[in-house]
């Protein structure tokens, strides 16, 4: 049972639902897949937006426009994959549209992060994720997706790429410097974590 | 001997081809400055693996799928038929320049515009709003109050 109180066929693979014709409707369908997709997509609106406001705009969006463009899935293709560029593509055309959202660069950010890092033996168990998150929040966009995608979902390089609309080896790339940024930013984090102190 | 760069990425995440993969461990064995970038992306790593599952609200998914049934039932014309409506508007504008007669003052010409315009709106009711805009700038104001919505002319 999902959150989207359908109830799913277990026998029947998710992403092959899209292909039955036991004359469901088109949104039946959609509804379904979306359903069974949900919390991951979700996941990935809020580490996209950063927040749990636009993260639901962005994903009301993404479903809007994803089931215009419903006609177009390729049944027996990953819907996850599919959804999660659409949504990408909104995020990306909300960025362009909205000129008030400043967006960093990875130098700019580096001493607002750093000046949050407190001692990490003083932390609290369960805190440490403030910290990560708001490093996270301050990547720039293109990194800041890959990461989501890489390292917070688990998703191949390849997946990505689809999802991202570019080479495997821009994946690669803006997730090395991703990384490396977030290693600086969060470097008392980084040291505790070798030592094994957290 | 350069330092690797996102190979150091990639032979973390398992991703590289064998022969990729064993370049990079001969690199590592050799390099301690790589082996501490590598444990520190090793570390990065398992910080992000710290941050928690951001579950939806209940409602959302819902309220979501309720938006999408209203879309669905909104009737919205695609853009190539809104491209194809600016384009007759275009081209209306253009041939009232071009064919029609150059404007009159008397009260005659006027109905005729009206009559024209009544027509043509009926058939093209996109062009309806340029074509009064064009008619509106040609006429002399007393045929205008003339025609005004009235008792006589609702």
């Amino acid at each position: 049972m999902t959150s989207a109180h359908v109830t799913l066929n277990s026998t029947l693979p998710v992403d092959e639902l899209a292909r039955t014709t036991d004359g469901t409707s088109a949104r039946d369908r959609f509804a379904e897949l979306l359903a069974a997709h949900w919390d991951r997509a979700y996941r990935f609106a809020y580490h996209l937006t950063g927040n749990a406001a636009d993260s639901d705009d962005l994903i009301q969006q993404a479903a809007e426009e994803a089931f215009r463009a419903f006609h177009r899935f390729q049944p027996g293709t990953r819907f996850d994959r599919w959804f999660f560029r659409i949504m990408h593509n909104s995020f990306v055309d909300r960025i362009r549209r909205d000129r008030r959202r400043k967006i960093f660069s990875l130098d700019e950010v580096t001493g607002v992060v750093t000046s949050d890092a407190a001692d990490p033996s003083a932390i609290a168990e369960g805190a440490l994720d403030g910290p990560v998150l708001r490093a996270l929040r301050a990547l720039p966009p293109d990194p800041r997706a890959v990461i989501a995608l890489v390292d917070l979902l688990g998703l191949p390089y390849d997946d990505a790429a689809e999802i991202l609309h570019c080479p495997v080896g821009t994946v690669r790339s803006r997730l090395h410097r991703a990384r490396l940024a977030l290693r600086e930013w969060l470097r008392p984090y980084v040291d505790a974590m070798k030592r094994g102190d957290l | 001997m350069p330092h690797l760069t996102d190979q150091l990425s990639a032979y973390l995440d398992g991703t590289l081809t064998p022969e990729e993969a064993a370049a990079v461990a001969s690199h590592l064995a050799e390099c301690a400055e790589c082996r501490g970038t590598l444990d520190d992306l090793q570390a990065v790593r398992n910080l992000l693996r710290t941050v928690p599952d951001r579950a939806p609200h209940p409602s959302l998914l819902p309220r979501t799928l309720a938006r999408v049934g209203a879309a669905a039932h909104r009737k919205v014309a695609p853009r190539w038929m809104i491209a194809a409506a600016g384009a007759a508007v275009g081209l209306a504008l253009l041939l009232q320049v071009r064919l029609l007669p150059a404007p009159h003052t008397d009260r005659a010409a006027g109905i005729w515009y009206f009559q024209q315009h009544a027509v043509f709106a009926a058939a093209h009711p996109m062009t309806d709003v340029a074509l009064a805009s064009y008619l509106s700038s040609v006429l002399p104001y007393e045929v205008l109050r003339e025609w005004s919505a009235t008792p006589q002319n609702p």
